[in-house]
């Protein structure tokens, strides 16, 4: 237990020195405050139509902090409503890639032979193909829903997970402790679940913080095509088609979402890596 | 070289079917069938276009159905564009995408590669430090964000190229979107050529032609590069991947009639056939391509080939 | 006039923990039609110095001093004037032959193009020449290696091949880095009788560095010993064979496994590690392992002096019998 707790405050201490990993924290903890309180900041809310005020400019003064779209609509609350949606999507849509995907490894990885050339054999075969399309066909059969949509994204997102997982469990498997788990009788279930899964946690936390901003940007390419989150609701990508079509008259409509999904996408792939760096150092 | 190909496409079919097997199942699964949004149509005239489209038999009958189709290269009727069979909206939408990813790929490797050689060759240099905060932007920048602002920076207020629409054989028309498609690509090319190329430049082999006195440039171009280039072949793969997704983004954007716009709107419409048709399409483009990489990687490195001696 | 003339050559690279100094002012002269082994551990410099001086060096060195070639100071060179230089002037044999040759390239083009670099001279003709220059170095079955790729060989014909590839444009003075290090032993014999046909018939001036005291019987006229970056020992082969005059180079030899020695006894090693560079002792650099270790070992560096019999830098040699 002793060792354990050492080496993840090991690693915590490799995390804050990566000045740009602690950053982005910093900033996807004020989005997160942001986007949970800031709506209820400002004076409009996120669907009232001010016909008196369509597509004005940001101007502080006029209450509308980052101006409205061509509707009227506050677009600060706008896009802190589309942030959280699109937020909110692709954590459940990595929720769901990461049950699939963890466990589909970590039985690969555990049986070996020939259960884990079959698994990864069909791994190898969806790898080879645009998931996209299969989302998409997702998104038809579920009918659009939003509900089904980060199922759908999740579906298809599990594949780099499970080949992963699956080389770290076949590595875990030659460890001592693992046999000794096997040869004091604990059942498959109960080594891969008890055993190797806890030990998977720093490689799976990595990968899940990578992931993110992967989901963010298929939901809102969906988004953005139509096909994913609709009108009236907002999600980052749909704002984001509403602004390509005002571009002319009134850009920030498009670079008020679209400067908002880049940082949200910076900020994890920094974050990211920092926990790569700090949970698996290569330099000495 | 002919037997490994041959081996490769043998292997690609099962690859294929389950492909199709699996969308087939997906889509029959869906909620309400094809005809739910028409008005309210007579029990009896629904049964008879179930049965004349062949939706009251079981499943396996319809798969078994579809895929002799498929076979004679017959797709299915397109449920909402009426007039049109699935087969002949790939057939129009087919050259245009194709075109438009190759003139992006074409792209992104004459730019990438250049760029990340050039970077390596200086390396730490002003050149390299600028090649690097580009790959970085083209990387992380999506590209539904970068479409719209160069449609409007390019198209509309400096004028300079067209915004929408497609003429056969206009290079114009092409310019913006086949540049936009690429951009992430010529980045990821582009960092990826320079890692390779800095390790590359490195090697042993590297210094032992310099220690003959062979010329510098010789040295680069005929030793180092292609031995760099390995991992650049490697990522065409998903790169291709990449190039068909965005594709369905920027044919919508600039109004081009290919294949993405069909299946954005077969989406949209759900247009079952239609969707099914263009998924298999696009999964027999990928295999298709990603064979080509293959055999471009062993071409490449001769101790890939089949039969090679180790 | 000596071929290869070194003076005060250092060596050093810069590191993220700092200037790291591989080579400390070493004096060295070669004259045509030698062999001169460089002897010594990893991590000595032997290496780096002799890739300095053919501007070699990897991108984060730098070398300081003066090197001359056939009278002419080369150190600092413009690269296109070196590249004249090396190939005609000095050719190298590198330890790693698969990593002397590139990979997706025939043997025969990089023979030939080794040729063509410095002469004007046509493909065919070129080939040809290649397909000579293998007999020569004994490949078997030359023709059809010069079609073959460096992966389909076997290590020993690999060596034989980079050796023809640095022999192409006839070097006047040939650097052998480890040649022998990575072979088996059978293949190491035939690398050095093959290196001492081709000083009869060329009348190659060689420069072999190498740990393997055993391939410097064979080969070398006069040794020179490094440690830690300079110059410890220089002498003739049989002489310092017989009766070195420096501690580790009696060490060096009294390692060597012979014939009678006692099975059951350890192996004489030399005690303790080379230090790393960058952390030299202050003093001389092999004080710590030594026997004859003193108070002025500790203090200061000993001087490189020549003597009648070669050079040494100690504070207690060994003396030899008619020594001064």
């Amino acid at each position: 237990m002793i060792r354990k707790r050492g080496l993840w405050a090991d690693a915590a201490r490799r995390l804050v020195a990566n000045r740009a990993a602690v950053a982005s924290l910093c900033v996807l903890g004020a989005l997160c405050l942001l986007v949970a309180v800031g709506p209820m900041l400002s004076s409009y809310p996120a669907d009232e139509l001010d016909w008196s005020m369509m597509g004005t400019a940001p101007d502080l003064g006029s209450g509308h902090w980052l101006g409205t779209d061509r509707l009227g609509r506050d677009l600060f609350v706008r896009t802190l409503h589309g942030a959280r949606i699109s937020l909110v999507i692709a954590l459940l849509a990595t929720a769901v890639s990461l049950v699939i995907g963890v466990t589909w490894g970590a039985v690969a990885g555990y049986a070996g032979g020939r259960v884990d050339s079959m698994l990864m054999r069909f791994v190898d075969v969806l790898y080879a193909l645009p998931n996209i399309f299969f989302v998409i066909l997702l998104t038809v059969v579920f009918d659009r829903s939003p509900m089904l949509l980060f199922v759908a994204i999740g579906a298809v997102g599990w594949l780099t997970m499970a080949r992963v997982v699956r080389g770290q469990a076949m590595t875990l498997m030659r460890r001592d402790f693992i046999e000794a788990a096997i040869a004091s009788g604990a059942g498959p279930s109960r080594v891969i679940f008890r055993h190797v899964v806890p030990n998977l946690l720093g490689t799976v936390i990595v990968y899940a913080t990578l992931m993110i901003p992967q989901m963010i940007l298929i939901e809102s390419f969906l988004s953005f095509l139509g096909i994913g989150i609709q009108e009236p609701l907002a999600s980052l990508g749909n704002l984001i088609a509403d602004g390509a079509n005002e571009m002319e008259a009134a850009p920030w409509i498009l670079l008020v979402p679209a400067g908002c999904l880049v940082i949200i996408v910076f900020c994890f792939n920094f974050l990211g890596d920092g926990l790569r760096d700090a949970l698996d150092p290569r330099d000495p | 070289m002919i037997g490994y190909v041959l081996k490769r496409l043998l292997g690609a079919i099962p690859t294929l079917l389950v492909v199709i097997a699996l969308s087939f199942l997906l889509m029959r699964l869906a909620p309400g069938g094809p005809f739910d949004e028409e008005q309210a149509l007579p029990a009896e005239i629904r049964a008879n276009l179930e049965r004349a489209y062949g939706l009251d038999q079981p499943l396996y009958v319809q798969l078994g159905r579809y895929v002799r189709g498929l076979a004679r290269g017959d797709f299915g009727p397109s449920f909402k564009f009426k007039d049109f069979s699935v087969t002949e909206l790939i057939a129009t939408g087919l050259p245009v995408s194709l075109e438009l990813g190759a003139a992006a790929m074409l792209l992104a490797v004459l730019l990438g590669v250049p760029l990340g050689t050039l970077a390596a060759l200086r390396h730490n240099g002003a050149v390299d430090h600028a090649v690097m905060a580009l790959a970085v932007l083209g990387i992380a920048v999506p590209v539904f964000v970068v479409a719209p602002l160069a449609a409007l920076v390019f198209g509309i207020y400096l004028g300079w190229l067209p915004v929408a629409g497609w003429m056969p054989g206009a290079a114009r028309d092409m310019v913006l979107p086949a540049s936009t498609l690429a951009l992430p690509v010529i980045a990821y090319v582009a960092r990826l050529t320079r890692g390779s190329m800095l390790e590359s430049l490195r090697s042993p082999f590297v210094r032992a032609a310099r220690a003959r006195g062979v010329p510098w440039a010789r040295v680069v171009w005929r030793h180092a590069l292609p031995a760099a280039l390995t991992p650049v072949v490697s990522y065409l793969g998903p790169a291709t991947a990449a190039v068909l997704t965005g594709s369905l983004v920027v044919e919508t954007i600039f109004g081009l009639p290919g294949l993405g716009r069909y299946m954005v709107q077969g989406a949209l419409n759900r247009d079952y056939t239609l969707v099914m048709g263009m998924v298999i399409v696009y999964a027999a483009l990928m295999i298709a391509l990603n064979l080509l990489v293959d055999v471009a990687y062993a071409w490449l490195d001769p101790r890939v080939r089949p039969g090679a001696r180790r | 006039m000596a071929l290869l003339d070194v003076r005060s050559l250092s060596v050093a690279f810069e590191t993220p923990s700092g200037v790291v100094q591989a080579v400390n002012g070493v004096d060295l002269a070669i004259a045509g039609g030698e062999c001169v082994a460089i002897v010594g551990e990893s991590g000595s410099g032997k290496s780096q110095a002799l890739l300095a001086c053919a501007g070699l060096l990897a991108g984060n060195g730098s070398a300081s001093g003066s090197v001359r070639f056939d009278g002419q100071e080369i150190l600092g060179l413009p690269e296109a004037r070196l590249e004249r230089l090396r190939g005609p002037g000095f050719g190298f044999v590198f330890q790693d032959a698969l990593g002397s040759l590139t990979p997706h390239l025939r043997i025969g083009d990089q023979l030939a193009e080794s040729l063509q670099a410095h002469q004007d001279v046509e493909r065919a003709a070129a080939m040809a020449e290649a397909r000579r220059m293998l007999e020569r170095v004994q490949v078997p079955d030359a023709t059809s290696r010069l079609t073959q790729y460096p992966h389909e060989l076997s290590g020993g014909t690999r060596q034989r091949v980079a050796i023809a590839a640095a022999l192409m444009p006839r070097p006047r003075l040939l650097i052998a880095d480890e040649p022998t290090t990575a072979l088996d032993v059978t293949v190491q014999a035939q690398v050095v009788s093959l290196f001492r046909e081709l000083r009869q018939e060329l009348g190659m001036t060689l420069v072999l560095v190498t740990h393997d005291l055993g391939v410097v019987a064979g080969l070398a006229e006069r040794v020179v010993v490094m440690y830690a970056g300079s110059i410890v020992e220089e002498g003739a082969t049989p002489r310092l064979f017989r009766s070195p005059a420096h501690p580790y180079t009696t060490g060096l030899l009294a390692a060597l496994p012979r014939l009678d020695d006692v099975v059951d006894e350890p192996m004489r090693a030399i005690a303790g590690a080379p230090p790393r560079p960058g952390q030299l002792p202050p003093g001389c650099a092999f004080a710590p392992r030594c026997e004859r270790r003193g108070e002025a070992c500790e203090r200061q560096a000993p001087a490189l002096l020549r003597n009648r019999l070669g050079r040494v830098a100690c504070h207690h040699p060994a003396l030899a019998e008619g020594a001064t």
